[in-house]
């Protein structure tokens, strides 16, 4: 509830990419059967059956998210995708939520950039009252004024709660000097003076919009048959609208021509940084080798170069990651870190220098040996539940990457060299363009200009 | 934990105070088939669980340390955390910092995390490669070299860890306080993660004494999960940890009672940090450790989800639906210390709300559990809605292994939380949920905190 949703699709997608990017490997095993057809009003679906554990996991994308959102009323994607499960056909809200818990049936929707995601959770045995829910509250919701207004109450409590978080702060300025005028700039859960002008009509008519059976997929994980989801969305979902709706994916965005950086003050004994840049979409056919370049440079674990450098070798920090996110208008390239107020400077100019290195210095083939064997090896961990494997095919799915986009994945990784990572570094992380935001106290202001302030020299490769 | 990424670190702390319930939810229904599985205990002590769960070609191996903040002595507070980041630094045969980084090659990820009661460190990477993380972590049970130079960089960076997780979020810096007149003079209301203070003054010594003293065979548990044969598996673990030695003393800590008080104990702060007040209150209640004879943890769970699971329950009907008092409403209950918990309410009022009118309702909603029992089909509901969770959490290997290491470190058996819970769950009735409410929640066990901007 506090803090920190401003992002939530933004980051879902940087994980579904850390997932991917750490692998692919082996063809799915034989007891993971993927089937994929479409239904006749236009509804995608890709099924990967599992009977293992008496359970299902559905997730559903459909185009409208945040990006969406008219200028003035940010927030509406957010709102909307909140109110999804308050109600629905002959259930006011109550009704509609105890009759969910008393199935144990978890069902909610979530906001991203592109998208509005949908998760349902449910035992096998319950998969039926499930279906019926969704139908009802995709199909017949309630859209009850009590409820809505409850919504913008908790939406205004939690974005003033929100100011408590540099790190949520942070991101707030950040996206506007990444993004400009493009719509990924605008904040995903609105600001007090925005969702004021957003009226539950605004909300009717965008759920109206977004959840539409062309363009939209669903991937079901878990304990089902073909048939028996083939009856289910027959029976309750077979209305959905079958004409593509008004949202088109948002233009493509170009990165700002100046990188500047921005402080914001504020009382705590730790300075929150994070840097970005526009990245890519993925269709670019530079997007493996910035995978890869990425896991090198700041992805997950400890043993990356940013890590190596600014928490192992120095002690300033306890986090630090880079991550990208490749929506289908090309998304951010970020970088993100907390240290202590002293050590602000030094650690944005470490930032920089590592930046600099990866553009000016080829990496050593024991480095690319070591985080292609990292990307391609830990592939089965990243698919080894129903959750997993419903988000991947979801995402494969609505960003239409094939149906052998796992299987092709590790021999496009291990295509990647060390020229193509310098290349990539100097595309995308020019530091005249790489925009800086620091949340603390002012003595760790860093300097004014975009110039590379580095006092220490590079580290050499190794 | 030494890894920021993640999001369960000092897990006892996060989850004890009932932000969310991820981890209580682990199971299997009566229909599913019971899990594949081998104890055993090495001549040195060292206990083995490995369980076969083959949905994917992947194992997690979680080597478990009974050593926790709880053991720590006031002064020292921090130091099984501080231990548990240095365990990276190297031994004889793998360098500072290149455990991570040996297992990454392999495709495995590995962290840790501290909590008051253990300390447990996992790797998890394919299943055909589960010798590498084996080796690894026998080789770091009696073998870490632990040298000034990589202790005094780590120390830097758990203070910045303690700057992040606590110093620089005033709903943090406020529960340490809460936590400390909750629990009183029991060693839970003492920081996991120390204070600044205490981090600072920890040396090389101390962590030597430390580890020395808890990391032996006979005082963890190793519980191994994945695609893997059971029997080969206790194999392998004897090939690596049998020729480690045991050690002779291993200190049980000092668990008190909590405090007992004439009336609630109450705790105002006020941050300028903070934007919006919270509202929270703690009853020190028993953990399924302490009560295995009767079904009252049992029952004081399905309390929680009665009252405070969802948005169904009766504090967010009354305190965020009837009332408008409130945006977030929740009760929690973990049951998985070893020693006391708290049975933990806690609200978010909207801007401007009467505070006192909220802890007004929120006491009524306790109340009525104690005058009226439980109608059947909020009951069947909350029983339901337990039963599904826990096989939504049979989904991932890390949350069997995770359960199976909780409940086997509290020398509880492991299988009533698969085979045996959802009778359990079935078994408790109405009366008992007005007989675990009488009992339990009381001011004398009560503490109410509030934060105000």
């Amino acid at each position: 509830m506090t803090a920190r949703r401003f992002f939530t699709g933004l980051w879902v997608a940087v994980f579904w990419l850390l997932w991917m990017a750490s692998g692919n490997a082996a063809t799915p095993r034989e007891r993971d059967k993927i089937q994929t057809w479409v239904e006749e009003n236009g509804l995608q679906v890709i099924l990967i059956e599992n009977h293992v554990n008496p359970m299902v996991e559905v997730r559903i994308l459909a185009r409208g998210g945040a990006a969406h959102d008219p200028v003035g009323r940010e927030g509406l994607a957010s709102l909307t995708a909140w109110m999804f499960n308050e109600g629905g056909g002959e259930f006011d809200s109550s009704a509609f939520q105890e009759r969910l818990h008393y199935y144990g049936i978890s069902m909610a929707a979530d906001v991203g950039s592109d998208t509005i995601e949908v998760h349902l959770t449910s035992l096998s045995e319950h998969l039926d009252e499930a279906f019926a829910r969704m139908g009802d509250a995709m199909l017949r919701p309630r859209f009850a004024q009590a409820d809505f207004e409850r919504a913008l109450r908790e939406r205004s409590a939690e974005l003033i709660k929100s100011e408590e978080d540099p790190s949520f702060r942070a991101s707030r300025a950040l996206m506007p000097m990444i993004f400009g005028n493009h719509p990924y700039a605008r904040p995903t859960t609105g600001t007090q003076e925005s969702i004021k002008r957003i009226e539950l009509a605004d909300i009717r008519l965008h759920h109206q919009s977004t959840f539409r059976a062309p363009g939209m997929v669903m991937a079901i994980a878990g304990d089902v048959t073909r048939d028996q989801i083939e009856a289910r969305l027959k029976r309750h979902l077979e209305k959905l609208s079958s004409e593509p709706g008004p949202f088109v994916p948002p233009p493509k965005a170009t990165p700002a021509e100046k990188g500047l950086e921005k402080h914001i003050e504020m009382d705590q004994p730790q300075t929150t940084v994070r840097m970005g840049v526009v990245a890519m979409d993925r269709e670019d056919p530079d997007f493996y080798a910035l995978t890869v370049m990425n896991q090198l440079l700041g992805g997950g674990g400890l043993t990356s170069r940013l890590n190596q450098v600014v928490r192992e070798e120095r002690g300033l920090a306890y986090g630090i990651f880079s991550g990208f996110s490749p929506l289908a208008g090309r998304g951010p390239f970020t970088i993100s870190t907390e240290t202590k107020t002293e050590s602000a400077r030094e650690a944005v100019a470490l930032i920089r220098s590592e930046l600099k290195r990866m553009m000016e210095e080829e990496i050593s083939e024991a480095e690319l040996g070591d985080v292609l064997r990292y990307l391609t090896g830990s592939f089965p961990l990243h698919l080894d539940g129903l959750d997993k494997l419903a988000e991947t095919w979801c995402r494969i799915g609505f960003y239409r990457r094939g149906l052998d986009y796992l299987d092709t994945w590790p021999d496009k990784i291990r295509a990647v060299t060390r020229a193509d990572i310098q290349r990539v570094a100097k595309r995308i992380l020019n530091l005249d363009r790489l925009q800086t935001v620091t949340v603390g106290r002012s003595s760790t202001n860093p300097p004014k200009t975009a110039a590379d302030p580095s006092p220490s020299p590079a580290d050499p490769p190794r | 934990m030494r890894d920021g990424s993640g999001s369960h670190a000092l897990t006892s702390r996060i989850h004890r105070f009932g932000v969310a319930l991820a981890l209580c939810a682990f199971c299997i229904p009566s229909s599913a088939s019971a899990l594949e599985a081998r104890t055993f205990t090495l001549e040195n002590g060292l206990k083995g669980i490995v369980a076969r769960e083959s949905k994917a070609p992947v194992v997690i191996a979680q080597m478990w340390y009974r050593v926790g903040s709880v053991d720590e002595k006031p002064g020292k507070a921090g130091l099984s955390h501080m231990l548990e980041h240095m365990m990276f630094q190297g031994t004889e045969s793998v360098p500072p910092e290149a455990f991570s980084k040996i297992i990454a090659r392999e495709g495995g990820e590995d962290n840790a995390s501290t909590t008051t009661d253990y300390t447990m460190y996992y790797v998890k990477l394919a299943s055909d490669r589960l010798e590498l993380a084996l080796r690894l972590e026998a080789d770091r049970m009696r073998g870490l070299k632990l040298s000034e130079e990589e202790f005094t960089s780590e120390n830097l960076v758990v203070r910045e860890e303690r700057r992040m997780r606590t110093d620089a979020d005033p709903n943090q810096r406020m529960l340490e306080r809460y936590r400390a007149l909750l629990f009183g003079d029991h060693p839970y209301g003492r920081p996991v993660i120390g204070s600044m203070k205490e981090i600072e003054g920890l040396t090389l010594a101390d962590l030597t004494a430390w580890y020395q003293t808890y990391y032996a065979p006979n005082n963890a548990t190793l519980v191994v999960v994945g695609d893997v044969d059971p029997e080969e598996t206790e194999q392998l673990v004897k090939k690596h940890f049998a020729h480690l030695a045991s050690q002779p003393q291993i200190p049980k800590p000092q668990l008190p009672d909590p405090p007992s008080r004439q009336e609630p104990a109450r705790l105002e702060v006020t941050d300028k940090g903070a934007k919006l007040p919270i509202w929270m209150a703690g009853y020190t209640v028993p953990s399924w450790a302490m009560t295995p004879d009767t079904n009252d943890a049992m029952a004081l769970d399905i309390l929680a989800t009665v009252l405070g699971g969802g948005g169904s329950s009766r504090l967010h009907t009354r305190l965020i639906r009837e009332l408008a008092l409130a945006v977030s409403a929740s009760a929690s209950y973990s049951g998985h210390a070893m020693s006391w918990e708290p049975f933990s309410l806690s609200a978010m009022p909207k801007a401007g709300a009467d505070l006192k009118e909220l802890e007004k309702a929120m006491f009524e909603e306790v109340e009525r559990l104690q005058q009226e029992p439980v109608p059947a089909r909020e009951l069947e509901k909350a029983q339901n809605g337990l039963i599904a969770e826990r096989v939504y959490a049979m989904d991932a290997i890390d949350h069997i292994a995770w359960i199976i290491g909780r409940m086997s470190l509290n020398g509880q058996d492991w299988r009533m939380m698969f085979d045996d819970y959802p009778a359990r769950v079935r078994a408790v009735t109405s009366a008992d949920l007005q007989r675990v409410a009488r009992k339990y929640l009381q001011p004398a066990r009560l503490t109410v905190g509030i934060l105000k901007p």
